[in-house]
């Protein structure tokens, strides 16, 4: 009688067990379900049919984009090219197109193991950029020369966040370093400042360096605004990832830096080639959260009077004959910013917990 | 009489008000291996690692292989360079394998090319019995491979004392041994080491003196056979006592 | 005499001594090349300008500001429009994200999905492209003469939501605040003296009493203490207009803001060692008792770090608001800098407020922290 196994009371197992549990456990979870799945689908009902099966399409058909219809996608092909490359000459956008890819190409292979070394990251990332620059600037080999006041849309938006992530980078470092100093006052100094970045908002900084940098400094280094913001936006960006090194630093065991000492090791050697790798492995996760962060950061800039890509979704819906269009273009907007944004933090997660598990 | 390898004369040092070192006087001369012994809290440490720099003093002389060690950053460099030293937690750089582990050091601290650091480290591994193992990456092998690979790692750099810190202190039982085995043949080849260890058995077989450290002072100096059978002074009875079970 | 150069503590004072030289170095020359470009600019120093009317008037303030006003006083209203859409955004957002974090660790599948898809949708997207698209909707509704309306008592429109209210002013509102915070002052200097009623009672007199004088003071005569909004013409008149500037601010923020919001509280929940949970269930608690007696206090205790700085973060975003138009203290000191060329005294400013802002908050926080902190050797 003991031998014999009874068998599962019934409903414990099986599909029906499954639903019973994940929907229908108490009286109020089964209500629950049942209020959320009509929302559910009426939402989704009524926003494919907004977005897809009532939608217009293609731009001869506007006429046919009253109040009562679908989205009217149209815009985007209408005005597709001012979001993504603002007021860049028609004829050289091809070259807009390839800059932008060169950019996405370098975050893309960042992701891979393969470039994680103190030495491959860098050189591809100022490979990336100097790409960037020599693509879009142009005036050379035949390339017309197109100025940074005329770069603009989603191009421009990629242009400041790859500046602030190349000069913020190593301004992190050596700002970590500084903090870490054992000389008292240097280490207090850039404390201090670090805190005072960190506590101010971005735009201040922003609208500073655009408006009040110019009066305090001579004529010949003004530079122009692009270059002050950007420069002043990596400031920020440095004061963030100086913190996240620091920790990356601190939780390097202190008994490998006097190893390091004890071998006669110079300075320099024990900071690339011993602290550093392990900081930013170590802080990866965090680091990439704050290249997120810095992502949707650079539409503030567009209050700075920049035209990146916000400011030509708005200029796409204007007030003439796309001005009704405004929700096609924001969610097209956000759309663009989500692919980014989405992507990179989810690949933060996975990192995350590879590594939590095991070795990168 | 040729110059000692290492030579103390009233060295004093304070952790603020804490008088941790108090008027050492000491020699060592090459090819010698002394062990320092004695209770925790006692200096011992401190001591050795002011011979290499990595614990300043407030008084007092020190000249390691002649050279004075004290405030002149390219001086103790140099010291350095000649003098390797064996910590209780092994320190390997985690992000490395056990071969770049040894290779990199010699490349940067003494410019060596790769080829030649490669062959010395290489060579180093093998006496250490973990050639094998040159590939890995130290959380993938034992405490005392590890601590064998740290020996192998210090001595690549040929270097002419060597500094112990408490080596086995940190290791499981069963793997005590094969350092200090190790660390045996290293004193029968004439190298001049300093090892701070609560190991007697090593003391007795290859240490030319012991000393032994209480309070920051040197409380009793002799030969292994001195020390251990006819200490002197009471702390050392005392000390004696506990260790030898 | 090499020697000395290489002494450590030769270096290591040379090092910051030269540090120091340079640091003052720079800030010197920034001032005087700041004061000859200031000069030639022909434009004032000093803070005297504060004292000087604008001429310019703002849309939105709680209390009264006009084209006459003084600087200080629009620097002012500024700031306390900054607080007012930081603090309301800090409430609502609080207030939806703790939704969010129990749909998210709820047991039913369908709220946990609708939970995670508002995170994921409103993290991922810019904010000021998210109070850009309220904007839009707020002002692309109908005119005021076809407003959309609730019992002729609530209307609303593109000018913004229109709705009855108290006939109290601004600074009305400001003195309750103020009787409000005198109050929470009383309850907590009192609350090892004195008990019960003998603290409530003041407490709640003086708010009471407070919001009794400004109803019945300082109104003009044949206007009831009610007033409710009516269409004269083509604008509203009387009863109190959320306008969308703040209101598209407000809701931008808190649906972004309670996303984060959300996404810490529900880590906090998860944070509780489970050994603990299942301690209350053997001790025979109820799933409400666990939540309530072990689960929340613990949680939030865990929380309160990343929430002060989640806090800090969302006071400084108001600063968007200058993009569709809101006059918060950013925006407000931006347009002086234009106006008066006081431009280093009003970035002075500037900074000082902000940074006054969040130690505030950072202040109010870490206190909460230490009174709820887990005593204990760590």
């Amino acid at each position: 009688m003991i031998n014999e196994a009874l068998a599962p009371p019934l409903g414990a197992s099986g599909p029906a067990a499954w639903l019973r549990k994940h929907f229908f456990s108490t009286w109020y979870d089964t209500a629950f379900s049942l209020i959320f799945a009509v929302l559910i689908y009426l939402a989704l009902e009524a926003f494919i049919g907004w977005a897809f099966v009532n939608a217009i399409w293609r731009v001869e058909n506007k006429h046919l984009c009253t109040h009562d219809a679908g989205a009217c996608w149209a815009v985007i092909e209408s005005r597709g090219r001012l979001i993504l490359f603002g007021l860049y000459p028609y004829e050289e956008q091809w070259r807009s197109t390839l800059a932008c890819l060169s950019v996405i190409t370098t975050i893309a292979l960042s992701c891979l193991p393969r470039f994680w070394s103190i030495r491959r990251l860098p050189i591809l990332w100022v490979a990336g950029f100097a790409t960037f620059v020599l693509l879009m600037r142009g005036g050379f080999a035949g390339l017309e020369l197109v100025t940074s006041e005329k770069w603009g849309g989603l191009s421009l938006t990629i242009f400041i966040f790859s500046g602030v992530v190349v000069i913020g980078m190593p301004l992190a470092v050596l700002f970590a370093l500084a903090r870490r100093s054992s000389l008292p006052v240097i280490a207090k100094s850039f404390g201090f400042f670090i805190d005072i970045v960190r506590s101010l908002p971005l735009l201040t900084l922003l609208f500073a360096a655009a408006v009040v940098v110019p009066l305090l400094v001579p004529d010949w280094l003004q530079g122009n605004k692009l270059m002050r913001v950007v420069i002043a936006f990596a400031i920020f960006f440095a004061a963030y990832q100086a913190e996240i090194i620091r920790a990356g630093l601190q939780s390097t065991s202190q008994g490998q830096e006097e190893a390091a000492v004890a071998l006669g090791m110079p300075y320099w050697s024990l900071v690339i080639d011993i602290l550093l790798p392990q900081a930013f492995r170590n802080t990866l996760p965090s680091t990439i959260n704050q290249a997120v962060i810095t992502i949707k950061e650079t539409s503030i800039v567009t209050i700075i009077g920049f035209f990146e890509v916000m400011a030509s979704g708005n200029a796409a819906i204007g007030t003439g004959e796309w001005g009704n269009q405004y929700v096609e273009v924001y969610v097209f907007l956000a759309l663009i910013y989500f692919v980014f944004v989405f992507g990179l933090s989810r690949y933060g997660a996975w990192l995350e917990t590879r590594m939590r598990l095991g070795h990168a | 009489m040729h110059d000692a390898a290492i030579s103390i004369r009233g060295l004093e040092k304070y952790y603020g008000d804490f008088h941790a070192l108090k008027n050492i006087d000491l020699e060592v001369a090459e090819k010698q291996t002394l062990v320092i012994c004695g209770p925790s809290g006692s200096g011992k440490s401190t001591l050795i690692r002011c011979m290499n720099g990595l614990e300043s003093y407030r008084s007092g002389t020190l000249n390691v292989l002649g050279l004075p060690v004290g405030d002149d950053t390219k001086v103790i460099d140099q010291v350095r360079k000649q003098v390797g030293m064996v910590f209780q937690s092994f320190s390997l750089f985690p992000h490395l394998t056990i071969l770049e582990n040894c290779v990199l050091p010699q490349i940067r601290a003494l410019g060596r090319d790769r080829t030649a650091a490669t062959d010395e480290a290489m060579d180093q591994l093998r006496k250490m019995h973990v050639g094998g193992q040159a590939e890995k990456y130290p959380d993938q092998l034992s405490g005392g491979q590890q601590q064998r690979v740290a020996l192998a790692r210090a001595l690549a750099l040929k270097p002419k004392i060597m500094l112990f810190d408490e080596p086995t202190s940190a290791l499981d039982p069963e793997m005590i041994s094969e350092v200090l085995d190790v660390m045996k043949d290293l004193a029968r080849a004439d190298m001049t080491i300093v090892c701070v260890t609560h190991e007697m058995g090593f003391a007795r077989a290859v240490a030319d003196r012991v000393i032994l450290m209480a309070q920051g002072e040197i409380v009793e100096e002799g030969t292994p056979e001195q020390m251990f059978s006819n200490p002197k002074h009471q702390i050392s009875r005392d000390f004696m006592a506990v260790v030898n079970g | 005499m090499s020697q000395i150069f290489a002494s450590q503590r030769f270096r290591r004072t040379a090092l910051q001594g030269g540090f120091l030289l340079g640091v003052v170095a720079l800030i010197v020359s920034i001032i005087f090349v700041g004061k000859s470009n200031i000069a030639d600019q022909g434009m004032a120093t000093g803070f005297g300008f504060l004292e000087q009317t604008t001429g310019w008037p703002i849309n939105f303030s709680i209390i009264e500001v006009t084209g006459r006003s003084t600087y200080a006083r629009v620097l002012w209203a500024g700031l306390l429009n900054t607080m007012l859409v930081g603090f309301l955004t800090l409430i609502f957002a609080t207030v939806l994200g703790l939704l969010l974090a129990l749909m998210r660790v709820s047991s039913n599948t369908l709220m946990k999905l609708v939970g995670v898809s508002y995170v994921e949708v409103f993290r991922n997207v810019p904010v000021i492209l998210q109070v850009f698209f309220w904007y839009a909707i707020l002002t692309h509704l109908p005119s005021p003469k076809q407003a959309y309306s609730i019992s002729e008592m609530f209307f609303l429109s593109n000018r913004g939501l229109m709705m009855p209210a108290p006939a109290i002013s601004g600074s009305d509102v400001l003195s309750l605040l103020g009787a409000l915070i005198a109050a929470g002052g009383f309850l907590w200097l009192s609350r090892e003296r004195l008990s019960g009623l003998l603290r409530w009672a003041p407490a709640i007199g003086i708010v009471v009493l407070v919001f009794l004088i400004t109803l019945f003071t300082g109104r003009a005569p044949d206007t009831g203490l009610i007033s409710i909004p009516e269409l004269k013409g083509l604008r509203f008149v009387g009863g109190v207009m959320l306008k969308p500037e703040l209101t598209a601010l407000l809701i931008g923020l808190t649906l972004f803001g309670a996303s984060y919001i959300g996404e810490i509280i529900r880590g906090g929940l998860l944070s509780v060692d489970r050994g603990k949970l299942e301690a209350g269930s053997a001790l025979g608690f109820s799933t409400f008792q666990i939540n309530r007696l072990i689960r929340v206090p613990l949680a939030f205790r865990a929380m309160l770090p990343s929430l002060t700085n989640q806090y800090i973060w969302l006071m400084k975003g108001t600063t968007v608001g200058i993009a569709v138009g809101y006059p918060d203290y950013f925006a407000i000191v931006s347009t002086s800098i234009n106006q008066s060329g006081q431009t280093m005294e009003l970035l002075a400013l500037l900074m000082g407020g902000f940074i006054l802002i969040n130690y505030s908050i950072g202040f109010l926080m870490n206190m909460l922290n230490d009174r709820i902190k887990l005593k204990g050797r760590s």
